[in-house]
């Protein structure tokens, strides 16, 4: 056990109320040289094992607290995004798969299926004939008569692919309601997702109101940047803020790319900041320099 | 010594019995468990096998500055099992990984500050006898000259772990270490240096007194 202490003549138990005491105190903090001297000759510990366990716990409880004050729903937004995008390699993935296994039972109705009826119909029932009701073309095939074995297969791949868009629609649901709700601002001028993926490339909202504009024309073009640095190449023009419609589909993209992320860099620090809600404005001002 | 050399590898007497940190190998010599250190993994060990002498005791008291997951941090505190670690980082998520490290090694204080402000940190932090430094920041001699002037008693020693891409990546690394060196050199007398290759690339560690 470690010993109580005592200052001011209140009663310290234990690491965890020295934290509240120490975060709470009003004194100016000093720097001192040997603080286990000191903290033994002052009574405060008893032994120098004493003294280490007290400053492990202090420096973990002080730690966890930080760390806190540090996250927010936020953090998670962030990770999320990175969800969505981790989601869409996955389900191209198994998609282009799936396409190569019913190409040879089926590959008339195959043909003409994208991602999402694929997801759709197989999982429903990859047999021909409801297949090619469905598909409106005809159920004679060039491709192979197969087993139950292989059509219950293809349904389980189908449905697994099906339960991965679903999961998709309701992370971006996510990601939409929590920009909306704590970054007005960057969610209007840029559109939760793109706003959210500018968070998570930053780090933090944070992290991204502190930016210069310069900076947040280039997230997610490092290694365009680096390349310029480096060798000389042409240094680039945009990041992830390409895929705004407005820097797409820009006649001049460097300069639209230019002008948008100096409305994000006020949008962020509106929204991390507490400002008033701007974003309309900030977004009509862009589209009038079009 | 808790630091063990053998034909080349590197290992350090393991403090948690059984438990290995980050999937190192653990093996058994002179009746004790050791924790083999990974110079590929770690700038410390790869400097120490490049011949510097490891100026920590048992009973050292240690600053480490960027301690990112506790990967060195770790075997740092196998070596000073009697000492003191106040290890600082500012990632919240690696600083997760060091706290539950800390729950089992009783010698790391774990403190998520950033150790560009030191003043943050200055009325828990103690006076020490090493200060080990490796963080990605532009201005680490900046960095480490602060953090000296405020912790380092009169006979410490300074390790820094220089790379030479996060201060200017146009630049040639060993026009980057000139220049850092000259830096440090305002401020500390270089006992040694060292570039880290073959374990470790565009890096450079330097053992530092005050002047």
């Amino acid at each position: 056990m470690l010993t109580p202490f005592e200052k001011d003549g209140k009663k310290f138990s234990g690491p965890e109320e020295a934290v509240h005491a120490y975060l709470g105190s009003k004194e100016k903090p000093v720097h001192v040289g040997d603080l286990e001297a000191v903290a033994i000759s002052k009574g405060f510990v008893r032994s120098r094992d004493d003294f280490v366990r007290y400053m492990n716990m202090f420096s973990i409880e002080l730690t966890k607290l930080r760390i806190k004050e540090r996250l927010s729903p936020l953090t998670i937004m962030a990770q999320v995004v990175s969800g969505v995008e981790d989601i869409d390699t996955a389900t191209n993935m198994l998609y282009e798969r799936l396409g190569e296994i019913y190409d040879v039972y089926f590959p008339e109705a195959n043909r003409k299926m994208n991602l999402e009826t694929m997801a759709e119909m197989l999982s429903e029932d990859p047999q021909r004939k409801m297949v090619a009701k469905k598909m409106k073309v005809r159920d004679s095939s060039m491709g192979i008569e197969v087993d139950d074995a292989e059509i219950s297969m293809m349904k389980s791949y189908a449905s697994s692919l099906k339960d991965l868009l679903v999961l998709r629609t309701k992370l971006v649901k996510y990601v939409e309601d929590t920009m909306e709700g704590m970054c007005r601002n960057l969610s209007a001028l840029c559109g939760p997702l793109l706003g959210a993926k500018l968070i998570a490339i930053a780090g933090s909202l944070e992290k991204l109101a502190r930016m210069p504009s310069s900076t947040v024309q280039l997230l997610g073009a490092e290694k365009a940047l680096f390349r310029h640095l480096k060798t000389g190449a042409k240094p680039p023009k945009h990041g992830v803020i390409l895929q705004h419609p407005l820097v797409s589909g820009a006649r001049n993209r460097g300069r639209m790319a230019r002008a948008l992320a100096s409305k994000i860099a006020i949008a962020a620090k509106l929204d991390f900041y507490g400002g008033e809600f701007i974003g309309k404005n900030l977004l009509k001002e862009l589209e009038e320099k079009e | 010594m808790n630091l063990l050399v053998e034909k080349g590898k590197l290992y350090t007497k393991n403090m948690v019995v059984g438990e290995s940190v980050y999937g190192e190998r653990l093996v058994r010599r002179r009746g004790a468990e050791y924790r083999q250190w990974d110079p590929r993994r770690s700038k410390l060990a790869a400097a120490i096998l490049k011949g510097f002498s490891v100026t920590l005791g048992r009973d050292s008291t240690v600053l480490y500055l960027g301690s990112a997951s506790g990967t060195t941090v770790s075997h740092v505190s196998d070596i000073a099992d009697n000492g003191k670690i106040y290890a600082v980082d500012v990632a919240p998520r690696v600083m997760r990984d060091l706290l539950f490290l800390a729950g089992k090694r009783k010698n790391i204080f774990p403190l998520l500050f950033n150790a560009n402000l030191p003043e943050e940190y200055s009325n828990i932090v103690e006076g020490v006898d090493l200060i080990y430094q490796d963080v990605a920041e532009r201005n680490q001699a900046d960095i480490l000259e602060k953090n000296a002037r405020l912790f380092l008693k009169e006979n410490g020693t300074c390790m820094i772990a220089i790379k030479s891409r996060s201060i200017n990546v146009s630049k040639k690394p060993g026009v980057v270490f000139g220049e850092v060196e000259s830096q440090l050199r305002e401020h500390f007398r270089v006992l040694k240096k060292a570039r880290l290759e073959p374990f470790e690339k565009d890096h450079m560690i330097f053992l530092l007194v005050k002047k």
